[in-house]
C-alpha cells in the first residue's frame, strides 16, 4: 500500500516531511513531547537542527503555532509568550513549551534559561540533548560527554576529545528551585510521555531533558539511534530521574547495569578510546557511570 | 573552460569528489574551482557541488547553470529534481547504476553512461563510496582530465591502504566505460520528477509552497507534507502482515512520524519514509525488514 | 488651543505616562542608565494596578528584547527601553523584529557607547541600527518624547508597517529634564490609538510558524518586500503627525519640521535635544543679520530624502550637526543628507559641511552654533576646513597628543 487510507495527517502535530538526517534522534523527542502535551500549545525553538530541519520556508511540519527567534534567547521568548497569554487571559487554556537543543541550552542561552526559571514563568523547558552543536557540523558544547571526539575537540596527538565533565545542566535547573526537573531519554518513550505529562499538570518553570541519539555527530548506524539511548541508560551514563523543588523525587533503576565500553564502541566519536592501549580513559568513563549510580542509586 | 555539476545526498561525498577534481587538474597544470550549492542540508537530502575546469584561472564565482558533465552519485536522486536543467545540447551524463541507462525508472534528452559504481565499491571497500569509480569514468569520457592525475588527488587525501583502494575503484569505472559494449544511451523522453504531495490548503495570507513570500515569512501548519522526503531513502521497510500484531512501538519511535496502525498493521507511508531502519530494529516481533531500494 | 492638562514633570515620567496611555500589554525592561526613570515608573504602575500590563523584569537587555518579540508574535501589544551598551546587546533581536515584523515600540534614552564609558549623550547607539529596518524617530524636547510614543505605537503597528519603532531622546538632557508638559486624558489617547489588531500570532486555534529559514531563493524578494515596507513608512510617520495635530492641537513635524530655513543662506540639519538650542540660535543670529535656517530631522529610518532636499535646495550652504559618526568616514547624518541633496539639479544645490557636534555629549550652545554657521560659510567662500570633512567643534587642542602612537 503507498499511502494509508485514512489521513493520518490532518491534525498532527509533527507532520512528516522534515529535513531531519534518517535516524534523527531529536526527531523521536520532539513528536513524543508533543503527543504528551496535546495541541494547545505554543512551541518555541532556538536555532539548531530542529530549528534549521523544520523551517526551510515555506516547509514546515509544526502542526501547532511554532515561533524561533535566535539562537540565545528561547527561554526568554517563551517568557514573552507566556505573559502574552497571560495577558491575554488565555494561559489557562494554552500553555508554552521550548524545544531546543544542548548548544542553545547549556551554553549560549543558559543566562535566558536562567532569568525564565527564577522569574517563574509557566513554561515546559524542554533540551534534547545530543551532546554537541550538530547543526553547524558537530563542535562541542558543555553538554559534550568527557572523552568525545568532535571537530573541536579531536582526539589526535595528545588530545583524547573532550576532556572536561560535562556541565550538569539538570542541577543548576534544580537550583532555582524550581517545582518540576526531569531526565528522560527516547528509549523510553512511555516514560518520556508520563515525564512531559507530568510536568505539564504543574504551573510554573519546568526542565526536563531528553537524551537524543545523533548519527551524524556520534558515528553509527541510523537505525541503531533507539538501541543507543538505551544503552546510554543501562550503562549509567544517562541517569534518569526527577526532582522537584532541589529534592530528587525518583529515579528509574537500571535493571542490568552493562558496562560503558558496551555504549562507547558502537559509536565512532569514542572509537579513539579503543587504540589506546591502556585503557585509562575508558576507565575515567566508566568511573562517571559509577558515580552516577551512586549519586542516583539507580541499582537495586 | 568545462563545468561540471555533481549530484549527490547529504552525506555522499560530492563535494569531496568536486575538490578531488580540481585537485587533479591543477596536478595537471590546470586551473579550477570547486565548491558547494550552501545550505542546511542534512544527511540523505539532495545536495549539489560544482566545479569549473580551465587552462587560466577561473573568475566566474556563480553555481554551474550549463554543465558540460553531470555526474549523478546516487541514482533515485533523477525521480526528486531535475538533474537535467542546463545541460548543454553535447553534454554528457553520468549516473551510478548497475543497470544500462535505458531500463532506469527517468530519461534524459542526451548520452547517459550508467557506471555500477556502487557496485565497484562494494567490492572494493565493501561500503557504497562510490566517488572513485565515478571521477574514474569522467577520466574515460572526458579528455580534460587523466585517470593518473584523479587516482592521484584521492591517494593524496587518502594516504597509504586506502588511497590505492580508491585508486582501484577509478581504475575500475574506467575500465567500464572503454569497454566496446558499454555505450551511452541517448533517450529523448523529458525527465519526470515525481509528483509531490499535498499540504492542506493553507490560511488565506500565510506563506505556503507555491504562494507569494509572506512578508514577515510566517508559514501555514505542516506544508511539509508537499516535501517528500521517501527519495532520501536507500533502504525501505517492508512490514510483513502475518507477523506484525499492530502494537504499535514502531510507530512511537520512527523520527519521520511515517508509521500509522491501520486495522492491526503497521503501515509505512513511503511517500516520507527515509529509511532509516528504527522501526525494523525495534520491532520485537522482527516483523519489519529492510529491502534494498536498489533491489 | 492644544489638548491635555499641563504638569511640570521629567522627561522620563512623561514618557512611563505616554507608554501607560498606550495601555501596552507587555513590558520587559533592563535597567540602564539612562533608561532607568521609566521603567521604574511603569513598574510602579503596574504594582499599583493603574496599569494593567505583564511587566517580566529581564535577565539582560537581551532578554527584553526577547520577551517583547515572543509577546509581539502572541499578538499583543509591547513595549521596552534601553540606551548604549543596552541596545547594542538588543541587537541581534532588533534586526529580528524588522524582518519579521513584528512592531515593538521601544524608547532609546541615547547615551554614549564604550570606549570610553560615559553616560552623556551622543546618537552613536541609536544609529547603530541604522540599517535594521527599525523605524527611528529623534524628539527634541519632552512634550515631542510624549507626543511622539502615541504616535509611534500608531505607527508601528499600522497594518501597511508592522515595523519595530524607536523613539530616541538623549539621555539625561530629555530623560532626566524637569518642565512643564501636556498629558492627554486617556479617552483621547484611546481615541487616537485603538487597540492592535496582529495580522497573524500564534495560537493553537490557527497554527503559524513564525521565524523560517531561508536561502537565497527567497531572501532577495524578502528584502525587496522590506525595503518597500520601511519606505512606505513615511506615509505613515506623516499620517500620524497630521492625525495627532487634528486631534490634539500640536505638531513638532511629521518626517521633517523646518525653521526659518525657506529664506536662509545657511540651513544646519540635526536631530534630537540639540534641536531647540538650534531653533534659540537661528533667531538670535537672524537677529543679528546672518540669513540663517533649520531642518529638523525627525525621522532618520525611513530617511526623508525628497523632503530634506526640498528644504534644503533654496540654501547656499548646509551645515549637519552630527552626534554619530562612522568612523574613518564622516557624520551618520551628514552622510545622508549629502545623499538625498545629490539628486537636486545642480544650480541649487548647496554646499554640505558636515560637523561633529555634541558628539561624547559635549554641549551645543549658541556660540557653537555660531561656530558651525562660520564654518559653513568659510565653505561657502571656498575654504574647506578640514579636507576630511569631519568638523569636529570645540576640540581643545590641549588634550591632543602632538604625536605618539595611536
Ligand atoms: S545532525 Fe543529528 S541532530 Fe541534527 S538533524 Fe541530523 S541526526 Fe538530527
Ligand atoms: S524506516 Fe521505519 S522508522 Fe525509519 S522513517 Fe521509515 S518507517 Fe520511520
Amino acid at each position: 500500500m503507498d499511502k494509508p487510507a485514512v489521513d493520518p495527517y490532518q491534525k498532527m502535530m509533527f507532520a512528516p516531511g522534515h529535513r531531519a538526517c534518517p535516524g534523527c534522534g531529536a526527531s523521536i523527542a520532539v513528536r513524543l513531547v508533543l503527543e504528551a502535551t496535546g495541541p494547545d500549545v505554543i512551541v518555541v525553538s532556538p536555532t539548531g537542527c530542529l530549528e534549521t530541519f523544520t523551517s526551510p520556508y515555506p516547509y514546515t511540519p509544526w502542526g501547532v503555532p511554532w515561533l524561533h527567534v535566535l539562537f540565545e534567547n528561547a527561554a526568554a521568548v517563551a517568557s514573552g509568550v507566556e505573559a502574552a497569554l497571560r495577558s491575554r487571559g488565555s494561559s489557562d487554556r494554552v500553555r508554552v513549551i521550548v524545544i531546543g537543543g544542548d548548544g542553545g541550552t547549556y551554553d549560549i542561552g543558559l543566562g535566558a534559561l536562567s532569568g525564565m526559571f527564577e522569574r517563574g514563568h509557566d513554561v515546559l523547558y524542554v533540551c534534547y540533548n545530543n551532546e554537541a552543536y550538530m547543526n553547524t557540523g558537530v563542535q562541542r558544547s558543555s553538554a559534550t560527554p568527557l572523552g568525545t571526539a568532535t571537530m573541536t575537540s579531536p582526539a589526535t596527538g595528545q588530545a583524547w576529545g573532550e576532556d572536561r565533565p560535562q556541565k550538569d545542566l539538570p542541577a543548576i535547573a534544580m537550583a532555582h528551585q524550581i517545582p518540576y526537573v526531569a531526565t528522560a531519554s527516547v528509549a523510553f518513550p512511555a516514560d518520556l510521555r508520563r515525564k512531559v505529562k507530568q510536568a505539564m499538570a504543574i504551573r510554573g518553570p519546568k526542565y526536563v531533558e531528553v537524551h537524543s541519539p545523533c548519527p551524524i555527530g556520534w558515528g553509527y548506524d541510523a537505525a541503531e539511534t533507539v538501541e543507543l539511548a538505551r544503552l546510554a541508560v543501562n550503562t549509567g551514563l544517562v541517569p534518569l530521574y526527577e526532582a522537584a523543588a532541589g529534592q530528587q523525587l525518583r529515579v528509574r533503576k537500571i535493571q542490568q547495569r552493562l558496562p560503558v565500553t558496551e555504549y562507547l564502541r558502537r559509536q565512532r566519536r569514542f572509537h579513539h578510546l579503543f587504540a589506546d592501549a591502556n585503557g585509562a580513559h575508558l576507565v575515567s568513563i566508566q568511573s562517571v557511570a559509577d558515580g552516577n549510580v551512586n549519586r542516583w542509586a539507580l541499582e537495586g | 573552460m568545462i563545468e561540471i555539476r555533481i549530484h549527490g545526498r547529504g552525506g555522499q561525498g560530492a563535494v569531496l569528489a568536486a575538490e578531488l577534481l580540481v585537485h587533479a587538474a591543477f596536478a595537471e597544470g590546470k586551473f579550477g574551482q570547486a565548491f558547494p550549492a550552501f545550505g542546511g542540508e542534512r544527511r540523505g537530502a539532495p545536495v549539489q557541488a560544482f566545479v569549473r575546469l580551465d587552462k587560466s584561472p577561473v573568475r566566474v564565482r556563480y553555481r554551474v547553470y550549463r554543465p558540460d558533465y553531470v555526474v549523478i552519485l546516487d541514482r533515485t536522486l533523477p525521480d526528486m529534481i531535475d538533474v537535467l536543467d542546463g545541460l548543454r545540447p553535447d553534454g554528457v551524463v553520468l549516473i551510478d547504476s548497475a543497470r544500462p541507462p535505458a531500463t532506469l525508472s527517468w530519461s534524459a534528452d542526451a548520452p547517459v553512461y550508467a557506471i555500477p559504481a556502487t557496485a565497484i565499491a562494494m567490492e572494493v571497500f565493501g561500503q557504497p563510496l562510490v566517488n572513485p569509480a565515478m571521477l574514474g569514468a569522467l577520466a574515460a569520457i572526458t579528455s580534460e582530465i587523466s585517470l593518473l592525475s584523479i587516482q592521484d588527488a584521492f591517494q593524496r587525501r587518502f594516504p597509504g591502504s586506502l588511497g590505492e583502494k580508491n585508486g582501484l575503484a577509478a581504475q575500475m569505472g574506467y575500465d567500464h566505460v572503454l569497454k566496446p559494449d558499454v555505450l551511452p544511451v541517448r533517450v529523448t523522453r523529458s525527465p519526470h520528477v515525481r509528483g509531490v504531495g499535498q499540504a492542506s490548503a493553507p490560511d488565506a495570507g500565510l506563506g505556503a509552497p507555491g504562494h507569494p513570500l509572506h512578508f514577515g515569512l510566517v508559514v501555514a501548519p505542516r506544508t511539509s507534507l508537499a516535501y517528500p522526503t521517501g527519495g532520501w531513502r536507500y533502504a525501505r521497510p517492508a512490514v510483513d502482515a502475518d507477523i506484525c500484531n499492530g502494537c504499535g512501538l514502531c510507530v512511537a519511535f520512527c523520527p519521520d512520524s511515517s508509521l500509522t496502525i491501520v486495522e492491526k498493521q503497521a503501515i509505512v507511508d513511503y511517500m516520507y519514509c527515509k529509511g532509516c531502519g528504527i522501526c525494523s530494529k525495534v520491532c520485537s516481533r522482527g516483523a519489519i525488514a529492510m529491502m534494498s531500494e536498489e533491489g | 488651543m492644544t489638548r491635555g492638562t499641563v504638569s511640570v514633570m521629567e522627561g522620563s515620567m512623561a514618557v512611563a505616562k505616554a507608554v501607560k496611555a498606550c495601555r501596552p500589554a507587555v513590558i520587559s525592561a533592563y535597567p540602564i542608565t539612562p533608561q532607568t526613570h521609566i521603567i521604574e515608573m511603569l513598574a510602579q504602575m503596574v504594582a499599583q494596578g493603574e496599569l494593567e500590563a505583564e511587566y517580566v523584569r529581564a535577565d539582560s537587555e537581551f532578554s527584553a528584547a526577547s520577551v517583547v518579540a515572543g509577546a509581539s508574535a502572541t499578538g499583543v501589544r509591547t513595549y521596552t527601553a534601553s540606551a548604549s551598551q543596552g541596545l547594542l546587546l538588543m541587537t541581534e533581536v532588533l534586526y529580528y523584529l524588522a524582518g519579521a515584523r513584528l512592531p515593538v515600540v521601544l524608547t532609546g534614552t541615547n547615551r554614549q557607547v564604550s570606549v570610553p564609558l560615559g553616560l552623556q549623550p551622543d546618537h552613536r547607539d541609536t544609529m547603530s541600527f541604522r540599517d535594521s529596518g527599525v523605524i527611528q524617530l529623534y524628539v527634541e524636547n519632552v512634550q515631542e518624547a510624549y507626543d511622539t510614543h502615541l504616535q509611534a505605537f500608531k505607527i508601528a503597528e499600522d497594518h501597511g508597517v508592522l515595523l519595530p519603532t524607536m523613539v530616541c531622546m538623549d539621555g539625561f538632557v530629555l530623560t532626566h529634564v524637569v518642565e512643564p508638559v501636556r498629558i492627554l486624558d486617556q479617552v483621547d489617547v484611546d481615541g487616537y490609538l485603538p487597540p492592535y489588531e496582529p495580522v497573524h500570532y500564534l495560537t493553537p486555534e490557527r497554527p503559524s510558524v513564525f521565524g523560517s529559514y531561508t536561502d537565497d531563493a527567497n531572501t532577495l524578494e524578502f528584502y525587496y518586500l522590506l525595503q518597500q515596507a520601511v519606505l512606505g513608512a513615511k506615509a505613515k510617520v506623516e499620517l500620524a503627525a497630521r492625525d495627532f495635530r487634528a486631534a490634539f492641537g500640536r505638531s513638532h513635524g511629521g518626517l521633517i519640521d523646518s525653521y526659518g530655513a525657506e529664506d536662509a543662506e545657511v540651513v544646519v540639519i540635526a536631530m534630537g535635544s540639540t534641536v531647540g538650542t538650534l531653533r534659540e540660535a537661528v533667531d538670535v543670529l537672524r537677529r543679528e543679520g546672518a540669513k540663517v535656517g533649520l531642518i529638523k530631522v525627525r525621522c532618520f529610518r525611513p530617511f526623508p530624502a525628497e523632503e530634506v532636499r526640498q528644504a534644503a535646495s533654496g540654501a547656499d550652504a548646509v551645515a549637519v550637526v552630527d552626534r554619530a559618526m562612522s568612523f574613518g568616514f564622516q557624520g551618520v547624518l551628514a552622510t545622508d543628507v549629502k545623499a538625498a541633496l545629490y539628486d537636486a539639479p545642480a544650480a541649487n544645490r548647496p554646499v554640505v559641511m558636515g560637523t561633529m557636534a555634541g558628539f561624547g555629549g559635549r554641549e551645543v550652545t549658541i556660540d557653537t552654533v555660531r561656530e558651525i554657521v562660520k564654518v559653513a560659510r568659510q565653505a561657502l567662500d571656498g575654504h574647506l576646513p578640514a579636507p576630511d570633512d569631519s568638523n569636529f567643534i570645540g576640540l581643545k587642542p590641549e588634550l591632543l597628543p602632538v604625536a605618539g602612537p595611536g
